[in-house]
């Protein structure tokens, strides 16, 4: 990969390779191919005049995309199983829907649209599978399936057109500034980390939905209840905390103790 | 060094720490007294030097303030309590608040940020639906907040901390090792530990609260009445049999006791556990404070049996602080092997004695 930009506000056309670059646009060189582009005088002076800017030249041979994909996969795989415990933990309706949406877009703007479309498959499977008062997620998973495969193909453009201008911004700045990078990588661990927990959260509400009184059911349901009753009244907590005014720091009578604290410490810790 | 405990108990907030070499308790009543803030409520509470908390239109009374208020405006209605059973109070509202506001009065901010607290939690209970799960996240999520590296422990692995009950296997003597059972307000929690490794542990829903409930239900008293009784006049080796207080208050004691015993027994059998040595008995907690306490938790327990050899039977030599006392053992000996991690030493190891369990 050796991408360059056009700094300019028009384009720049290097007659030797027969490439235009559009204004403010990039280029990547390596689809020229590597030894050509650098054997370019017009490169060459384009570069040395400060038209067109490195954005960024990796060692000819590495196959990144390879690389890249390899690392986003391995990474799904391995958060597959932590996240779906987080999607589970807010099983409401409200919420399922806002993943679905959520999950709509990142889809959208994923370059990986095809490789998950088995994925999907298995989803509608078992979507389509269920009983119970789960019509209302069949209707909006269909709706996501019709509209991201068939039928909005201009909105799927622009999100991904809007993923890969961003991804251009970042590769952009890499050269001057690192902070720019990392933002680009969380925002990067944010897309797939929702498409993930998404993708398995919708697995998991699947057969939650679909219950119709079974005993296991009624006990995973009440679990996860409980827990997601402390996630909320712990949050609920720093809110109450600042209604409160004390009229003291310290409390409580003081009386000294003599239980050879310090010993059996030194007791306990030798032992362990 | 740095490094404190605390006992969160259903009745009483102890806490610990090491100043100048000496342990330092801070007990305070875990309770609170609400009142309207009406026009010199403030001013009235100030003026008496309680300690009070301002939310919103009311005005609530903490600690042993609390206890006082209500006896003197004779309104046990507004005496409430953030912990029951145990655990924070699911039925009052104002449990964590309190609570918090409380456990932070008590054992104040950190030395440093980092330091090690040592909290006691009880063990899920054997004979209630209810786990200790929420209120140990709660009170677990205040103390980091307020910057202690919080370690929670079992409250009845705390006595075994404090007291140190020994067994003698071949000439060799197992520090740690015994039974362990904290008679608090709400639970008994009872622990067996090997060389300071908890083997088993559990609590039981009942304790001096239901004592209390029990005598005062079946004399028509208030439970105030009883509370106050039991503490000025129980002594079970002098029990005046025209006093149908204390003889109700001894026979409600009495199957608590068998009523844990039992208890143990089960758990001992579920547990399939084997132990070939006399094992020590601690006894700690304010339920067990009543002279004679201890002599009728042997009788008992004679007469029922345990499936283990029991050795002794004693009582903590401050049955009070001894949990209080175990955490800060416990937080003391934690921040002295994070230190000697922290200095690149290795940490102190156990003996090369071979581990062979005591309960399997």
């Amino acid at each position: 990969m050796w991408i360059v930009k056009n700094v300019l506000r028009g384009s720049i056309q290097i007659e030797d390779l027969k490439v235009k670059i559009p204004a403010k646009d990039y280029f990547d060189l390596d689809k020229i191919g590597r030894e050509r582009a650098e054997q370019s005088r017009q490169l060459k002076l384009a570069m040395e005049e400060g038209y067109l800017q490195n954005v960024k030249k990796s060692d000819p041979g590495t196959n990144e995309a390879v690389l890249v994909k390899e690392e986003t996969r391995s990474e799904i795989k391995s958060k597959i199983e932590e996240l779906r415990a987080a999607i589970v933990k807010s099983p409401d309706k409200e919420t399922v829907l806002k993943a679905i949406g959520d999950l709509r877009g990142v889809l959208a703007g994923s370059k990986d649209v095809e490789q998950i479309r088995a994925d999907f498959d298995d989803l509608k499977k078992l979507v389509s599978s269920m009983d119970g008062d789960g019509g209302w997620l069949k209707k909006e998973f269909e709706k996501l399936r019709t509209s991201f495969f068939d039928k909005e193909k201009d909105e799927k453009t622009l999100m991904k057109r809007e993923v890969l201008e961003l991804r251009k911004a970042v590769l952009e700045e890499r050269g001057r500034s690192q902070a720019v990078l990392t933002q680009f990588n969380e925002f990067r661990d944010t897309l797939l980390k929702e498409f993930k927990g998404l993708l398995t959260g919708l697995v998991a509400a699947g057969p939650r939905m679909s219950a119709t009184g079974e005993g296991g059911e009624a006990v995973g349901e009440r679990v996860r209840m409980t827990e997601v009753e402390i996630k909320a009244r712990l949050k609920m907590l720093d809110q109450r905390e600042k209604e409160l005014q004390a009229n003291f720091e310290s409390i409580g009578r003081k009386v000294e103790g003599d239980m050879g604290a310090a010993n059996q410490a030194d007791l306990l810790s030798d032992l362990e | 060094m740095c490094a404190k405990g605390v006992d969160i108990g259903t009745c009483f907030l102890v806490g610990a720490e090491l100043k100048d070499g000496k342990e330092v308790f801070t007990m305070e009543r875990d309770a609170f007294f609400s009142m309207p803030n009406e026009d010199f409520a403030e001013d009235m509470l100030t003026k008496s030097g309680a300690f009070y908390i301002i939310k919103g239109d009311q005005i609530y009374v903490v600690g042993e303030d609390a206890l006082k208020f209500s006896m003197v405006t004779g309104n046990a209605k507004d005496y409430r309590r953030p912990m029951a059973k145990g655990v924070l109070n699911p039925g009052e509202e104002e449990a964590i608040s309190m609570m918090e506001v409380l456990l932070e009065a008590v054992v104040g901010k950190p030395n440093f940020p980092g330091e090690t607290i040592c909290a006691t939690m009880p063990a899920n209970p054997v004979d209630a639906e209810f786990d200790v799960t929420f209120h140990r996240m709660v009170l677990e999520r205040f103390l980091k907040k307020i910057g202690y590296d919080v370690k929670c422990i079992n409250e009845a692995m705390c006595i075994i901390y404090a007291e140190n009950p020994t067994v003698t296997i071949n000439n060799e003597v197992l520090p740690f090792t015994g039974i362990a059972l904290s008679f608090g307000a709400g639970m008994v929690n009872l622990a067996a530990s090997w060389r300071a490794k908890k083997l088993l542990e559990f609590s039981c829903g009942r304790s001096g609260d239901w004592i209390d409930r029990q005598v005062a239900k079946v004399r028509s008293v208030p439970v105030s009445k009883v509370q106050s009784h039991k503490e000025k006049y129980l002594n079970f080796d002098r029990i005046d049999p025209t006093d149908q207080l204390l003889v109700a208050l001894e026979i409600y004691y009495e199957d608590l006791i068998r009523y844990v015993i039992g208890h143990f027994q089960q758990q001992l059998k579920m547990a399939n556990a084997t132990i070939d040595e006399p094992v020590e008995i601690v006894i700690a907690g304010g339920t067990s404070k009543p002279p004679g306490f201890v002599d009728r938790f042997k009788n008992i327990l004679r007469e029922i049996g345990l499936p283990i050899p029991v050795k002794a039977v004693r009582h903590a030599k401050d049955p009070l602080k001894a949990v209080a006392a175990g955490a800060l053992i416990a937080a003391i000996s934690e921040e002295k092997k994070r230190k000697a991690a922290s200095a690149g030493e290795a940490a102190p190891k156990a003996s090369a004695k071979k581990d062979v369990p005591l309960i399997s």
